[in-house]
């Protein structure tokens, strides 16, 4: 990447929507979004960017839109 | 650890038996069949019990596999290939300047079916690291 050029980033707020939804366990979101909790774990520590769908599915079981879960944006590198 | 971290695991334990089973199986001569038999039928429960563990669901809801494990096997499955290609082009290169082009070398049905079977043996073991890799080596669940 030559300097002065942008990386993609992208954010969630998972792990935060969790604990103020009953403090849903990542097994318990994993069940509703329809994949293995490895894969939760891997969104919440920033190591998997989800597909549209899964993170729609996710958004909604939080009640919320899918911006308010993840947030997509570029910094300088 | 979920259900495609453990057919890769034992797809790493399946290649050291089968490659064990070539190597048996080459030491014909030495080892007489009466054991040849009995060690065959240890190694076949040795491939079939692992194949129940992981197959067995603790609980009906559990997912098998999800997007995230689809596009690691895709992953390794190119990864494996792209290896075993290479392999294959070194082997061949390597055969031209010791052999040369219109050399003919004797090999038996027995060496040549080995050989067979160990490219298999490799491809199963390239592809089983490559998804065990992306998956971070991770303890419980992937966790660290």
């Amino acid at each position: 990447m030559a300097k002065g050029e942008k990386k993609d980033t992208l954010q969630n707020q998972v792990r935060r929507l969790r604990f103020e939804n009953g403090e849903m366990t990542q097994q318990q979101l994993a069940d509703r979004a329809g994949v293995t909790r490895q894969t939760i774990i891997a969104i919440e520590a920033g190591k998997y960017a989800p597909s549209l769908p899964l993170a729609f599915r996710i958004a909604r079981t939080f009640g919320v839109q899918i911006d308010d879960v993840f947030q997509y944006g570029d910094e300088d590198s | 650890m979920n259900k495609t971290q453990k057919g890769a695991l034992y797809g790493v334990l399946l290649s050291f038996l089968l490659a064990g089973i070539v190597v048996f199986d080459l030491l014909d001569t030495i080892v007489g069949w009466p054991i040849k038999l009995l060690v065959s039928a240890v190694w076949g429960g040795l491939l079939l019990v692992p194949i129940y563990l992981i197959e067995r669901k603790k609980d009906t809801r559990e997912v098998d596999m999800d997007e995230r494990d689809k596009r690691i096997i895709k992953k390794a499955l190119l990864v494996s290939f792209i290896l075993l290609a290479v392999m294959s082009g070194l082997a061949f290169i390597a055969a031209f300047f010791v052999l040369g082009l219109q050399s003919t070398i004797p090999i038996t049905m027995d060496e040549l079916s080995a050989v067979i079977y160990l490219v298999l043996v490799i491809f199963v073991l390239i592809l089983s690291l490559a998804v065990l890799s992306q998956y971070g080596w991770g303890g419980k669940d992937g966790e660290r």
